[in-house]
């Protein structure tokens, strides 16, 4: 149990060549023990983004390297990170990132249908997720009708339908009114909370990283100096 | 993803801007349409020729000439010699054979082939009754050929009676009330002998041919008339005179092997299936052309697909990659690019097989009305369910290869696409 659950070495990460050659990660380590909540905080721009990316397998670093469970993420066949993330990992965007002309339930069901889970049990597992974010009344309504706190919510089932041991979220509440942004933020610590769910977030609200077990602040594609959480938990 | 969900996502897919969908689907259809045409002519115009080999000649029999009689390509004179100033009114369109000739060709022939020279035959007309005289072309005699009958019987050898069939077009103007009236009367033949002097062979008419493209217009008879015609013909010539054959018909169970050996003897060889052979090579000449044509407009609808799949992975880039980031694999994402071309070109496909057999059906029967084509028998457009589903296939075929650059575009995308588009 004490071997980090998810763990970051020394992260690099170059955009463009030549005069725009930009760093936009300079050697970024840190770790996270299964059922921590990870708050990364910065400015725009600061590369936070960049290392949920790099964390989730969503891009690959140029340098260093990223341990899921102890396995080299970067060394894997873009297969098994297809799997690792379908599997292993729940996703949640700023922009929800939905099928707009897809109804809510096939939007929960889609990572499930990639998993190959079968239809019937895919529409079970999907309403059960949707009932328990306060959506099954809405379950066969385009996404597209949907207002932004539900379609975040959708995106959030959908994250959660393959039952996932991660949940990246990249300001989940950003697009969202205050009260949405608070029911979105109560669902993910309470799945944090009560299902062990790891969370690594990033925000701009203060309020949201204070309720995060640990913070970690980038500053120009590197964590700042002052922030000793970055790989020793406090609690 | 079951193949299935593959498929409902693919058709929803493909169907994301429906007019666009319906333009490439035209442009696919095109081309399969005239696929199914040019199928269609082909299959009618070939099974009506096929089923006209029999009113060609006996398929038994091999006509043997100096030259090809079908290829005007091998038109040519021969040496001059002195007795051949007995072959007088010989048609040298196909050369001519002497006795020497005949000879060699019998010593090609195996135990069982029979055969029989043909002499030239100067028929000028025919007529009825004293009526109007007809200048019509003598076609020599066929053994064991039958006729496409629309009134009377077949000619028959085992009779001592000059018998011939007509076609149907001459009956009325040779003063007949009716094919069927035709059958039993005789007709008169004037022929010119090699003295100049016209006598008249008596034929009796026993059947009545239909009209047919290839074979059925002239007029033919039996082995009885063909020897009264002959004799008549040569009429006045000397007793010592060289004889001079127009043509050699022989008989035999292996029509393919009698036309390999005499042939090999410096001879021109026709079976029947061979001039029918020469028939369908113009026609199917004139379909391959159809078909390069229809190849071209697949080709245009191929750039087609291309360009449409390219526009709609460009639009779906944030679907794509976030299907991606949700771990569909890149080969779910190709299989699903290439299955949407694959159903435009089903789609496509089995709309234009439809429509182009329906409008074979349709205006085929028009067509030849407009074209004066009163050929009985003759289907323009004849469709065979295996040509059908090979064109279906073979444009879907065409359309998934069309869909190969954009279907690797796509499957090459990041889940970092879908994200990146957001900024």
């Amino acid at each position: 149990m004490n071997a980090p659950q998810l763990e970051a070495e020394d992260l690099e990460k170059v955009y463009g060549s030549g005069e725009n050659r930009f760093r936009a990660l300079k050697g970024v380590s840190l770790s996270a023990r299964t059922g921590d909540s990870l708050a990364i905080v910065g400015r725009s721009g600061s590369g936070k983004s960049t290392l949920l990316h790099l964390l989730g397998a969503l891009d690959r670093p140029d340098g260093g390297r990223v341990r899921y469970e102890g396995e080299p993420v970067d060394t894997m066949s873009t297969r098994d990170q297809d799997r690792m993330r379908n599997r292993e990992f729940g996703f949640v965007f700023q922009q929800f990132h939905l099928e707009e002309r897809a109804s809510v339930l096939e939007n929960v069901a889609l990572p499930m249908m990639i998993a190959k889970v079968p239809a019937k049990e895919r529409r079970e597992r999907a309403l059960e997720v949707l009932d328990r974010l306060g959506l099954a009344d809405r379950a066969d309504e385009n996404a597209a009708n949907l207002s932004g706190g539900q379609r975040q919510r959708v995106a959030m089932a959908r994250a959660l339908a393959n039952r996932p041991r991660v949940i990246f979220a990249d300001e989940p509440t950003g697009a969202l009114d205050v009260e949405n942004g608070a029911t979105v933020a109560d669902l993910l610590f309470e799945l944090n909370r009560d299902d062990g769910i790891t969370l690594v977030l990033i925000t701009h609200s203060t309020d949201l990283a204070r309720r995060c077990g640990r913070r970690v602040t980038i500053v120009d594609g590197e964590l700042a100096p002052d922030d000793p959480a970055a790989t020793e938990p406090v609690r | 993803m079951t193949p299935r969900d593959l498929l409902r996502s693919a058709g929803r897919n493909t169907f994301r801007r429906p007019l666009r969908a319906f333009l490439t689907i035209v442009a696919i259809a095109i081309g399969a349409f005239t696929f199914t045409v040019t199928s269609g002519l082909g299959t009618g115009i070939n099974t009506y020729i096929d089923s006209q080999t029999r009113a060609v000649g006996a398929s038994r029999t091999v006509q043997v000439t100096g030259t090809s009689v079908m290829s005007f390509l091998n038109e040519r004179m021969e040496v001059y010699r002195d007795d051949m100033d007995t072959a007088r009114g010989m048609d040298v369109g196909s050369g001519i054979l002497g006795e020497e000739d005949l000879q060699r060709i019998t010593s090609a022939l195996g135990p069982d082939d029979e055969y029989s020279a043909n002499r030239q035959v100067s028929a000028l007309y025919y007529s009825h009754d004293g009526g109007q005289r007809y200048r019509f072309v003598y076609n020599g005699y066929w053994p064991g050929k039958t006729a496409n009958l629309v009134a009377g019987d077949q000619l028959r050898d085992d009779t001592d009676q000059a018998q011939l069939i007509v076609p149907s077009y001459a009956t009325r103007p040779l003063g007949f009330a009716s094919a069927q009236d035709a059958v039993g009367r005789t007709v008169e033949i004037g022929v010119l002998g090699q003295d100049g002097e016209v006598r008249t062979v008596p034929g009796t008419v026993v059947g009545v041919q239909e009209k047919s493209l290839i074979g059925g217009n002239l007029p033919f008879g039996n082995q009885v008339l063909d020897d009264a015609l002959q004799d008549a013909s040569w009429a006045g010539s000397a007793e010592d005179d060289a004889q001079w054959y127009s043509s050699v018909l022989v008989t035999g169970e292996d029509p393919d092997r009698i036309s390999r050996d005499v042939a090999a003897q410096g001879y021109a060889t026709a079976t029947a299936e061979q001039t029918v052979g020469d028939y369908k090579s113009i026609v199917n000449g004139i379909l391959l052309l159809l078909n390069l044509l229809a190849g071209v407009a697949i080709v245009a609808a191929m750039f087609g697909i291309v360009n449409t799949l390219m526009m709609s992975i460009q639009e779906r880039t944030r679907q794509i990659g976030m299907f991606r980031a949700l771990g569909m694999g890149r080969r779910r994402v190709f299989s699903s690019v290439a299955l949407e071309a694959a159903l435009l070109g089903v789609i496509g496909s089995v709309v234009a097989v439809a429509l182009g057999v329906l409008a074979g059906r349709l205006l085929g029967p028009m067509a030849l009305d407009l074209a004066g084509l009163d050929l009985p028998g003759l289907e323009l457009f004849a469709f065979d369910a295996t040509s059908l589903v090979a064109i279906v296939l073979g444009v879907t075929v065409a359309a998934l290869v069309a869909a190969l650059p954009p279907a690797l575009r796509a499957a090459r995308m990041d889940p970092m696409d879908a994200l990146r588009e957001n900024r």
